[in-house]
């Protein structure tokens, strides 16, 4: 088995062209994922998430555009370089992704079987009972039947076995680099639970490189090795999990958590973060992003941009961070 | 789109033996097509009722001698057992006429069909997924083709140019008639593309020629198979029309001969006798749009994997 490949994204910027002229979606985000773990990005609507998936694909759609950077995967290269044919290669067989709102992204007039072999062809796959063989034991890994999932149609299947049939299209070509873009949305607790535990089984078994993209804390806090916080297109905290969830050190992180509802004690405990979070054109041009929410604001915060600051394997961009560590003990 | 699975399962890598049987009745297309056929009367009808005309066409001529037998003793015969539908002018048998004439109107149909539903097919698909400059320009020349009124330019280009054959017919006739087909595929295409499950397609890798040919266009299938049915009709009007007004040479048996001739020759509007001859082949054209529209009515299903099921 190949090891898992490194996903390095360096200074990666992303425009829309809007009458306003092009704002930044994503901006200047440095993000590494280790091989072999499953990274998770968390974040508000709008915050980049699903473009920075896409960027991954180099995949971002007009009127979106990539300014600059690079996205490094090893064994590819600059997947920002690609284009044409080697790109289109690259997507399924060498980068998996698992769609926002999976459940739709299967083509009703077909059966899976059918448009499993359109992907195989399409990636000249040669031996198309081996692809097929291949398909059907992924399903039944994810405990469906295989034959009978295969000969459906999607209106034949439900949301979590649609969900699991995304997964497996993008396994089957044997990706080593999978994006699960909001995996979990729309499904009930139970499947939740059980497509983030394949999901976890999934990778390990196969010595994958995983993003999950969602806005759900508890997922990400079940199936994630480390994090990263988004807000306003940038990565405003990144680290193993256990430590950002546990102690966030930059103000979002810790009103994201203290904005999730505690299944014991008073609900009423949960308190929203002020304020709406910003869209592309909101946006602050010059000094801290998320200044104006922030109950730590300070005057350096509105001209000076906050620098990344590493220690001990985590980093945060916030100027009040490094000198106050809050502790959150009370989350699990 | 179809799946077509054989017995053994040899031939496709899908199914093992355990589940052939139940796979090759579920997925095979034209036993759907059949089963959405039976489900209702009138949908047979239409389908034997096209069926008859196809063979009309294809047969019809065969089944005559090359020059019609005329009669000087029955001209404008009453319809008798001989000439279930009278005799013309000469005494020929009309029935004969309409048989005979058939394989003109339903070849030109037919070639107007497919260029109609191929040029606009073709064209709203490319300008809905390029988007964009191509986009404009493709419909700028669409509105174009939909401003020009078809019949006064078809009586002008009568004028300068003799159609020869049905198949020429048709090529004007389509050249003419797109505009409508390529605005709907557009606009269709613009809402499909945006869809989830094209979305995926792209970041599964799968070509941008697979993309449009095997994922949008089938989504579109039974709206563009009930325009080229329609636009058999379409053409089978616009041609009786153009050889009932008499600007085209009568060259050869067809039914908007017949109903020129029963009227300006055999004043079929003021005496009984040349009524039969005029009603022929107006009750031949009404009979096939009927078995058209019948069948249009069951496209929906036939292309719709879950309403083709039992």
């Amino acid at each position: 088995m190949t090891p898992p490949p490194e996903v390095r994204i360096k200074d990666l910027t992303v425009v829309y062209r809007t009458p306003a002229g092009e704002l930044p979606a994503v901006s200047r985000v440095d993000l590494t994922l280790s091989p072999g773990t499953i990274t998770g990005v968390v974040g508000e609507s709008g915050s980049g998430k699903s473009t920075l998936a896409l960027s991954l694909l180099n995949a971002v759609q007009p009127p979106g555009r990539i300014a600059g950077g690079s996205v490094e995967i090893d064994g590819l290269g600059d997947v920002l370089r690609l284009g044409g044919e080697s790109l289109r290669r690259t997507r399924g067989s060498r980068i998996g992704y698992v769609f926002q709102a999976a459940q739709n992204s299967l083509n009703p007039l077909k059966t899976i079987g059918g448009q499993l072999l359109d992907l195989g062809r399409s990636h000249e796959v040669d031996d198309l009972r081996g692809l097929v063989r291949e398909a059907k034991d992924l399903l039944a890994r994810m405990g469906m039947d295989g034959a009978r999932v295969l000969d459906s149609y999607q209106h034949e299947l439900s949301g979590g076995m649609r969900q699991r049939v995304g997964i497996m299209l993008a396994l089957v070509l044997n990706a080593k680099v999978v994006v699960l873009d909001e995996p979990t949305t729309a499904l009930d607790m139970i499947t939740q639970a059980t497509i983030l535990r394949i999901v976890r089984e999934i990778h390990e078994e196969r010595g994958l490189t995983t993003l999950v993209i969602t806005h759900d804390v508890g997922a990400v806090a079940e199936v994630a090795d480390t994090l990263a916080v988004m807000y306003g297109g940038r990565v405003v905290e990144h680290g193993p999990v256990t430590d950002v969830l546990g102690s966030p050190e930059h103000p979002y992180t810790q009103g994201l958590i203290r904005a999730i509802p505690r299944l014991t004690g008073d609900i009423s405990l949960a308190r929203a973060l002020p304020g709406r979070p910003p869209t592309l054109g909101t946006l602050p041009v010059g000094g801290c992003v998320f200044r104006e929410r922030c109950e730590r604001r300070m005057e350096v915060c509105e001209t000076v941009e906050p620098a990344r600051t590493d220690h001990d394997g985590r980093s945060v961009a916030c100027h009040a961070a490094p000198l106050t560590p809050a502790k959150h003990k009370e989350f699990v | 789109m179809t799946v077509i699975i054989n017995p053994e399962g040899v031939g496709d890598p899908l199914t093992g033996p355990a589940t052939t049987t139940r796979a090759t009745l579920r997925r095979n297309f034209w036993r759907g097509v059949w089963r959405v056929m039976r489900r209702k009367p009138s949908r047979m009808a239409g389908v034997a009722i096209v069926a008859l005309f196809a063979l009309m066409g294809v047969f019809g001529p065969l089944l005559y001698p090359g020059h019609l037998p005329r009669d000087d003793n029955a001209l404008y015969a009453a319809p008798s057992l001989a000439h279930p539908f009278g005799t013309d002018f000469e005494g020929t048998d009309v029935l004969a006429l309409v048989v005979t004439g058939a394989r003109y109107v339903l070849l030109t149909g037919l070639a107007t069909a497919l260029i109609t539903v191929a040029l606009g097919t073709a064209i709203g698909l490319f300008a809905g997924f390029r988007r964009g400059r191509w986009d404009t320009a493709l419909m700028r020349l669409t509105d174009m083709n939909l401003a020009i009124p078809g019949l006064p330019l078809l009586l002008v280009l009568s004028t300068v140019w003799k159609f020869t054959g049905p198949l020429e017919m048709g090529l004007v006739l389509g050249l003419l008639g797109w505009g409508g087909i390529a605005r709907a595929v557009r606009s269709q295409t613009l809402s499909l593309r945006e869809r989830g499950f094209i979305e995926a397609a792209r970041g599964l890798g799968l070509p941008t020629t697979h993309i449009i040919g095997r994922e949008l266009l089938p989504g579109m299938a039974p709206y563009i198979a009930m325009n080229m049915l329609i636009a058999v009709t379409g053409a089978v009007y616009a041609q009786v029309g153009l050889f009932f007004l008499g600007v085209l040479p009568f060259e050869s048996n067809n039914w908007g001969v017949m109903l020129n001739l029963a009227v300006f020759n055999g004043g079929a509007l003021t005496t009984p006798a040349a009524l039969p001859y005029l009603l022929a082949p107006l009750l031949a054209i009404l009979l096939l749009t009927l078995g058209i529209v019948l069948i249009v009515d069951a496209m929906d299903e036939i292309f719709n994997p879950r309403l083709r099921e039992e």
